[in-house]
């Protein structure tokens, strides 16, 4: 017996041994400061484990400040979740077009768009298959083939839907519209005339007006029952907005109208009933009695009895199916097409008969508005607009400017300037020609057979035209003299660029430098390549500028930079220039795009920039409907090839098992909402001084921060204004669990403190083994 | 010296028994220690707030019931068309610098989403009016939203619960603070919905 209780002294022992190790390792796991502040917030699994607290009382601005540090956690947590080790998974974002897709040239309308190849083609189409060609067929307007004919006295009546769009109304033009010349050229946009959109409800076999009562029909791809029809007005009643009430369960809220039956009434002609429905909309309650199959307007508001039965022999309980308000279409001949709710759209209504005209042929419904202005009013489309038929169903849409693909363009920076180069021979007078971003110039070298690539260029102004002059990439302190310099937009696209001296003479050198856009087709079938022209002066000043010096071809301009080549008079106008010198009349300088699609950044005597797409631009639209979701994903791993969206992507670099979560694991909690739960889970970070955020407060009143705080002023370690505190508070509420104080004097303090943090990779080893640190 | 007696073959086998009791008493201990000394405590509090997405869980201000709740006028695909479009350049969030702090908390519920590595979409804040303790804060109003720069504008202590839109003008309006929270979440989750 001593033995076994020697025993379980013994293995006591060991327990309390063991358990004080233990401790004293959770110990020194806990002992941080504030150069642990990334193992602080986010956890060996690499979740976000800190929790950021801002004080109620603080403003919008406040929090605002310290978003970028919680979003440096965000940003610094991962996952092992993520596709294999080595492998990435891409899921390209794209847009899906159900309608048709056009690209046109700037200033050119969509009857010449790129995808008829030269022709020009009246209208585009969109429809069910066969009233809607190749993208044009589109699965939301319909005809008898997808939703049946409709039937009347065993007859078959054929019908279809379709959209047509004028394309000769349709212009992506470089603007205009502007009254200033200066303002002019300077975005693209899309204007579009008015009765360019047609949707038509088309009977293939014309039908009784009368007959089309009570009829279940497809319009504008929605299915409605009619109403009634005539030649003057059609009405139809939405089948979704079908209501049934019954005298048991008789009261119902249709779009805040409140509707109740009140019983089933016979008209006193055999089988027909009428409902009896009282309507309250907008503070107006009236009641009617409504027979089936007809309309009345009760409190102002539409209804459509569809049906009416008693359902208990000899009294009044029954039940009504009806449609109110809303759900009500009216089509009145030569009228706008008005909303259910009574909303009134430009949309104009045409009801046209056939023959005899007792019968509907087809029934149009055009967007009478134009988008041609830039005023507030029937503003032109920019980028992103839409014209949307009344019941949302389709549009046109400007998408903005892209390649002939559809793909956002790629631009080249090109920078002209006036430049001192020694070029092998003294400090001579150049214009200097790069392209920062990469070597996107091509010249000769001076064996004449290679061509070659290169960041800049420089033309000699003083030796006559086109002495071109490249650095030897072998010898980088030698320039030798070059030919056909020319910016490599891409293989295919290139932009020459040529300088013509006016004079050499020592003094008085002047001259042209021209740049010529890629050569494209136009719509009448003629090639064209556009020109700029910069006017060039090397005595203005030591390193030579562009301004009007030759008053040519035009003798009145004074453009020193204009789309035009400067050899041909005819053409350089008010339209063209791009920089004037002087004031008086117009803009000095302004935003310009050219026919290709190059933009003129910025334009002075000492600097011109361009942004050069690879290929021309083009204004894109969509008549139909467009939505932007995923395309196919696809897993690769580094130095594999991989096509998305036509375009081939080798992925490189190194890729880990553990990646960036790439979504935030982060979120933030008012003072008065963090729970004891939160306090034991969490390392808080507490944004805001005592005053601001009560859990400060408590700190600083439990004597538990190293660094007082207080106003500007105060006797606290913290009292500066503009001065701000980060510190680490261990077992600040619960023990084990560290609190982050990020506080200052005032906002301003406060804002610096958050700041340290946001940027914590750079402040860290300037953290690290303190517990409390003063900014300010 | 009296010779100790010889123990019994039954108390040696008790002996036995005990001793291994023991060890496994103190096996216990020691695991038990070990765990209750290096777990990771539980990160996950509120699991009604979190929206678990591509192996992520994001945590959100408000219910993720309440958010899938709120309705986008006209639609959710408006939403995305408008912020996802190419053409964006940047995305504005509009907020009053002296409003609550919950508009800046919700704000932070969109902007974490937008600007995420994920979506990469240029977010920044923008203020309804200057404010000189952060001045190079932009301010601006809705007028200027276009399709190239959207803005999302947070309103509380409206009189409707809606996210509207007009053109690329965004427009939160919340009647409570609550309801800030559980739109701003609604935009996010939105977002998120469009990547399968």
């Amino acid at each position: 017996m001593q033995n076994i209780w020697k025993k379980v002294g013994a293995i006591l022992g060991s327990a309390v041994m063991i358990g004080a190790t233990l401790v004293g390792a959770a110990l020194a796991q806990d002992t941080m400061d504030l150069g642990d502040y990334e193992d602080l917030v986010i956890d060996s699994d690499g979740n976000v484990q800190a929790l950021y607290v801002i004080g109620a009382s603080a403003a919008t601005a406040d929090v605002v400040g310290a978003m970028g540090m919680t979003a440096w956690a965000g940003q610094n947590a991962v996952t092992t979740e993520g596709a294999g080790a080595g492998e990435v998974t891409l899921t390209p974002i794209e847009t899906t077009v159900s309608g048709v897709e056009r690209h046109l040239m700037f200033d050119n309308v969509a009857a010449k768009a790129y995808e008829f190849g030269g022709q020009s083609p009246a209208t585009d189409l969109i429809g069910p298959a066969g009233w809607g060609s190749g993208t044009g067929v589109v699965n939301y307007l319909y005809s008898y083939n997808e939703k049946g004919p409709v039937y009347f006295g065993g007859t078959e009546y054929k019908w279809h839907e379709q959209v047509t769009v004028t394309l000769g109304n349709i212009n992506a033009t470089r603007d205009e519209l502007d009254t200033a010349a200066g303002d002019k050229y300077d975005e693209v946009f899309l204007t579009v005339d008015a009765n360019t959109i047609e949707y038509k409800y088309d009977m293939d076999t014309d039908m009784l007006y009368t007959s089309f009562q009570g009829k279940k029909i497809w319009f504008m791809g929605k299915e409605y029952t009619v109403i009634s029809a005539s030649e003057s007005i059609t009405k139809l009643g939405a089948s979704d907005s079908e209501v049934l009430l019954t005298t048991t369960d008789p009261t119902t809220t249709i779009s805040g109208v409140d509707v109740k039956l009140d019983g089933i009434y016979s008209t006193g002609t055999g089988s027909t009933y009428k409902a009896k429905i009282t309507l309250t909309s907008g503070g107006t309650t009236e009641t009617k009695y409504v027979s089936a199959a007809s309309t009345e307007s009760i409190a102002g508001i539409e209804v459509y009895v569809k049906d009416a039965v008693v359902t208990t022999t000899g009294t009044n309980e029954g039940e009504a199916q009806m449609i109110v308000g809303a759900g009500i279409l009216k089509l009145e001949d030569g009228s706008y097409l008005k909303l259910g709710d009574g909303t009134e759209t430009t949309w104009q209504t045409q009801t046209v008969s056939g023959s005899p005209t007792t019968k509907l042929n087809y029934i149009t419904v055009t967007e009478t508005s134009p988008y041609t202005t830039v005023s507030t009013t029937n503003t032109v489309l920019y980028a992103g607009d839409s014209i949307t038929s009344p019941n949302g169903l389709f549009g046109l849409t400007f998408n903005g400017i892209t390649d002939k693909y559809g793909n956002a363009p790629t631009y080249v920076n090109v920078d002209i300037m006036p430049s001192l180069k020694d070029l092998n021979g003294g400090n001579q007078k150049t214009i200097r020609v790069r392209t920062p971003d990469a070597d996107g110039i091509s010249y000769y070298d001076e064996t004449g057979a290679s061509q070659k690539t290169t960041k800049e260029l420089w033309v000699n102004t003083s030796m006559g035209d086109n002495q071109w002059y490249y650095r030897d990439p072998t010898n980088t302190s030698r320039y030798t003299n070059t030919t056909i310099p020319a910016i490599q937009l891409t293989t295919a696209n290139t932009m020459s660029m040529e300088y013509t001296n006016v004079s050499t003479v020592a003094g008085t050198i002047t001259g042209y430098f021209n740049i010529k856009e890629p050569t494209f087709t136009r719509t009448d079938g003629a090639s064209v390549a556009r020109n700029m022209t910069l006017e060039y002066n090397a005595s203005a000043s030591s390193i030579g500028k562009f301004e009007d010096v030759n008053d040519a071809p035009t003798a009145s301009a004074s453009y020193y930079v204009y789309y035009a080549n400067y050899a041909n008079a005819s053409v350089v106008t008010a339209a063209n220039f791009i920089a004037d010198e002087y004031t008086s009349a117009t803009t000095a300088t302004r935003d310009f795009y050219t026919n290709w699609g190059c933009y003129v950044d910025s334009v002075g005597s000492t600097l011109v920039s361009l942004q050069c797409p690879q290929e021309q631009s083009m204004g894109e639209f969509v008549i139909g409907t467009q939505e932007v979701g995923t395309g196919t994903a696809q897993t690769v791993q580094a130095g594999e090839t991989v096509t998305i969206g036509g375009t081939k992507l080798n992925v490189t670099g190194a890729i880990g098992s553990v990646t960036p979560a790439g979504l935030p694991t982060t979120v933030s909690k008012l003072d008065t909402e963090v729970t004891s739960a939160d306090k034991s889970a969490y390392t808080l970070v507490l944004v805001g001084g005592p005053l601001i955020n009560t859990l400060v407060s408590e700190l600083q009143v439990a004597g538990s921060l190293e660094k007082t705080i207080g106003a500007p002023g105060g006797a606290e370690d913290v009292a500066t204004a503009g001065q701000g505190v980060v510190e680490l508070v261990a077992d600040a509420f619960v023990d084990g669990k560290y609190a982050i104080v990020v506080a200052g004097s005032d906002r301003a303090g406060t804002k610096a403190a958050a700041n340290i943090l946001a940027h914590f990779d750079d402040y860290a080893d300037t953290l690290d083994d303190k517990t409390a640190y003063v900014v300010g | 010296m009296e010779e100790k007696p010889e123990q019994s073959k039954k108390e040696k086998q008790r002996e036995k028994l005990v001793n291994i009791a023991l060890l496994a008493i103190l096996i216990i201990f020691v695991a038990t220690a070990l765990y209750l000394t290096f777990r990771n405590p539980s990160t996950l509090q509120y699991e009604e707030n979190i929206y678990y997405y591509k192996g992520s869980a994001i945590p959100f201000r408000a219910n993720i019931s309440d958010c899938l709740n709120m309705s986008v006028s006209p639609d959710e695909s408006s939403l995305r068309n408008i912020l996802l479009n190419q053409n964006v350049d940047t995305v504005l969030l509009l907020v009053n610098p002296n409003g609550s702090a919950h508009e800046g908390t919700a704000a932070y519920d969109i902007f974490k989403i937008t600007a995420s590595d994920y979506f990469g979409i240029p977010t920044a804040i923008a203020y309804t009016q200057y404010w000189p303790e952060q001045p190079n804060t932009p301010n601006t109003t809705i007028e200027h939203a276009t399709y190239t720069t959207p803005i999302i504008w947070l309103r509380s202590n409206q009189d409707k619960t809606l996210i509207e839109l007009d053109g690329p003008k965004i427009i939160v309006y919340a009647e409570e603070d609550y309801d800030l929270d559980t739109q701003a979440c609604k935009i996010s989750i939105t977002l998120l919905e469009t990547i399968q």
